[in-house]
């Protein structure tokens, strides 16, 4: 394979790697003969990325293959990209090459014979000349299933727009939530934060909408809610940005892989690598629902909670679990108190959806045949996804009282109106509950110390009367 | 420590006293060779040589020309007086061979005369001069900056008695006077690659700005570099194996790259690259590198570095690194 990049377009190359280097550890190469293809992944294969140069793109492309056989092989993305972040303004001349040891390198062989390397000849001005000789490794690789047909909504915006969607997330944030309805964009940050710390609910969150009148192509059909993690979105937003080319994204429900491509059309009157650009096409897995089916229906599975396998590789079965009763007394009253528990609390900034936090964890390592370790992770019990993303009322939510105990904070009632307006009409730093039972405070004799209970609503808690001078003495030794 | 006194001390007859207007070149040419804690200061009628040394395979010198100093006064006599006194008091050791007699050598700690000398530096260690560091430094009597080239220049007179004695520096700055004592060793036997003494079959003069360039390619995984100059092309190449894979930079006689090039004889040397990282300072600061091999295989760097309108020098010289393969004995039979 021999690859001659013109000079101008070295900074496209660039960023292109930089981009797949910013999503995971390795690229693989895929010189076919009309297009050379570099494709890249993130650890927990939840991202993919690929970008295809067409053989226009470089000033000289031999793909050195015959039809048939492809030439494929990983190098390691930090060299590769470090090799082109230098100074590349006095850079004349740039040619990529694969140097075989005089056997060909057969795939399936077990070891590779001679000294195979991938060379990157830099020839500046004045003849100097650098030289990079990297090791590679053949491998197999892989593509994408996903087929933009599919999707029902998507749209189209300029990157630059979209860069300024996430510009000022906090840095703290790891995933994102994309709601789009026919009339708003809501996106909003997220930290999928250790619960058990009481300083995570500090963590700042933002939250935009945006107007489907600034895309350049809006068409949601129904309203939808994605779920997904911020760091490979935001290296896609850079890519696109700094290839000032629209971003295009294709989605259909949650649970579904969101499919993005950066691609600027090709101007024929240009010079540089405007007249034959690269496209680049990204797969971002999203949180699943429990309703949703797989998308990949040869899982039985009825819910599908890690995200879902992106890569054409066979599929692991993962012991589905469905949507079990929650056990807890006030279930049969208020369907969402079911959600309590330590890592989804309805009522905390926290609460993504549990899997989303699965998600993370989630190797769906599938290649390795091995079971996802999802299931033993932060859910330890299963979890109802019976929210369904869309109807999550985004509102303040109250902050849960340190000391109060499981279920007597909850501010979601069966009467959601009535809470409602209490919250409207309450005053800054008084938190309105109403219990489904009996309030204490009837029942409560006189004179009792103020126990820790959250139902401060009425006056006559503050107005009760302290404690006994004794025992207020008493705590101070 | 003496007391810090609101006027300059009388000059006293001293072996050594020079006066600096303005410390910032003398800071800069020893920062470059600040990479180990103490250095030798040989003074001579020509100027101050500090000298460091790295595991006896790397010595550098930075030259403070007398003509970097306002005043520089040295008198031989005192030397060579304190000189016989030494040797007549203890057994003359052969240690200091071929050393004229004329010359004072004293070994000084070198990060604490650096220290010393940016005194009135800001936190950021720049001159405290600048607006931004002037409400930091405590020094300065001023919080608006001056403007022009004077901008608080530190001035200092250096001063040195003989050995045992203390090495003084006094330094001021916008009225601020400090001394600083700082105490000297013993030499000990130098470590003397003698470079000059094979012939130099290799030498280039190269612009500094490529082989920066070039030493920030540099694999750091790698453990050595290798050096090949040869009379046809590629001319000049430097290369690094590492983790990853190889990485060579050449370059060609051509006139802007090289500005001189002489080659005798076709050699590729290695050196270790942790020692040849060490120049990296001198190489930011200086114009143009002159890069000698001798027939041993000893590299010889140096950097001409741009000083208060005239030249100064850091001289590197590096040992080479002799293969597993290649005993020491074929090494040095290889002269």
């Amino acid at each position: 394979m021999e690859a001659e990049v013109p000079a101008a377009s070295l900074k496209t190359f660039y960023r292109a790697l930089q981009c797949l280097g910013s999503i995971g550890e390795d690229i693989w190469i895929e010189a076919r003969t009309d297009h050379l293809e570099l494709i890249g992944k993130n650890a927990s294969q939840s991202a993919y990325a690929r970008i295809v140069f067409p053989a226009e793109f470089f000033d000289a492309y031999d793909s050195g293959e015959s039809d048939n056989a492809v030439f494929r092989c990983r190098v390691q993305a930090k060299q590769l990209v470090g090799i082109f972040r230098s100074r590349t303004q006095a850079v004349e001349q740039c040619v990529l090459s694969i140097e075989q040891a005089a056997e060909p390198v057969h795939i399936n062989s077990s070891a590779t014979q001679g000294e195979c390397r991938l060379v990157v000849r830099l020839a500046y001005k004045q003849r100097v000349c650098r030289t990079h000789r990297l090791f590679y490794e053949a491998c197999e690789t892989f593509h994408s299933t996903y087929d933009r047909r599919d999707c029902k909504g998507r749209w189209r915006v300029a990157a630059a727009h979209a860069a300024s969607w996430v510009a000022h997330f906090a840095r703290g944030s790891e995933e994102m939530t994309l709601q789009m309805t026919s009339s708003v964009v809501r996106v909003r940050s997220w930290t999928a934060g250790n619960v058990a710390q009481p300083d995570a609910t500090r963590a700042l969150h933002t939250e935009l909408s945006v107007d489907p009148a600034d895309f350049d192509m809006y068409h949601v059909p129904h309203p939808v809610e994605l779920a997904l993690a911020l760091r490979e979105f935001r290296a896609v937003l850079r890519y696109a940005e700094r290839m000032a080319a629209p971003l295009s994204a294709f989605f259909d429900r949650p649970g579904w892989p969101l499919l993005l491509e950066v691609a600027a059309p090709p101007n024929p009157d240009a010079r540089d690598h405007r007249q034959a650009p690269p496209t680049a096409e990204f797969v971002l897995a999203t949180v699943a629902d429990e309703t949703t089916p797989a998308p990949s229906s040869n899982n039985a599975t009825p819910a599908s909670r890690a995200p879902t396998q992106i890569l054409a590789v066979p599929d692991s079965i993962e012991p589905g679990s469905a949507p079990s009763p929650d056990a807890s007394p006030y279930a049969h009253s208020r369907s969402s108190f079911a959600q309590w528990s330590p890592d989804n609390r309805s009522d905390s900034l926290l609460a993504t959806p549990a899997s989303a936090r699965r998600a993370n964890t989630a190797t769906a390592d599938s290649i390795a045949g091995s079971l996802p370790n999802s299931l033993g992770g932060p859910a330890s019990q299963p979890v109802p996804e019976s929210r369904v993303p869309t109807a999550r009322a985004y509102r303040l939510l109250d902050m849960p009282r340190p000391y109060a105990p499981p279920g007597l904070t909850d501010t979601q009632l069966s009467d959601e109106h009535a809470a409602a307006d209490e919250l409207r009409n309450a005053p800054p730093g008084m938190v309105q509950t109403t219990l489904p039972f009996p309030t204490t405070a009837a029942q409560r004799p006189q004179g009792d110390m103020p126990v820790a209970n959250a139902d401060y609503s009425s006056d006559e808690e503050l107005d009760a009367t302290p404690p006994p001078p004794s025992k207020r003495m008493r705590a101070l030794f | 420590m003496a007391a810090v006194r609101g006027t300059a001390p009388e000059p006293e007859p001293a072996l050594f006293r020079a006066k600096l207007a303005n410390v910032r070149p003398m800071v800069n040419m020893l920062k470059t060779i600040s990479f180990r804690p103490r250095a030798r200061c040989v003074i001579n009628p020509d100027g101050l040589v500090f000298t460091v040394e790295e595991s006896q395979c790397l010595v550098a010198q930075a030259y403070l020309r007398a003509e970097l100093f306002t005043t520089f006064s040295y008198d031989v006599q005192l030397a060579e007086y304190y000189r016989n006194q030494e040797q007549a008091g203890f057994e003359a050791e052969d240690s200091q061979d071929g050393e004229p007699s004329d010359v004072t050598q004293v070994v000084l700690p070198l990060d604490n005369l650096i220290e010393c000398l940016t005194l009135f530096y800001g936190p950021s260690g720049t001159s405290s001069s600048g607006a931004q560091s002037g409400a930091h430094s405590t020094a300065t009597l001023h919080t608006s900056g001056n403007p022009g080239d004077l901008r608080g220049a530190t001035t200092a007179v250096i001063a040195f008695n003989g050995p045992g004695t203390d090495f003084e520096l006094l330094l001021e700055e916008r009225g601020t006077i400090s001394l600083c004592r700082l105490s000297t060793f013993v030499p000990e036997p130098s470590v003397d690659l003698k470079f000059s003494h094979y012939p130099t079959t290799q030498q280039l003069i190269i612009k500094s700005e490529w082989l920066r360039d070039a030493f920030n390619e540099l694999d750091p995984t790698s453990e050595s570099v290798s050096i090949y100059i040869a009379s046809s092309e590629p001319h000049f190449r430097i290369s690094t194996i590492g983790e990853s894979g190889s990485t060579d930079m050449t370059y060609s006689n051509t006139e802007r790259i090289l500005d001189s090039f002489f080659c005798n004889e076709d050699q590729e040397n290695q050196y270790k690259l942790s020692l040849i990282l060490k120049c990296k300072q001198a190489l930011a600061m200086s114009d143009k590198t002159k890069i000698r091999i001798n027939q041993r295989g000893f590299l010889s760097f140096q950097f001409m570095i741009p000083t208060a309108a005239d030249v100064s020098f850091v001289n590197f010289v590096f040992a080479p690194l002799v293969s597993a393969d290649e005993s020491i004995a074929d090494a040095t039979a290889r002269v």
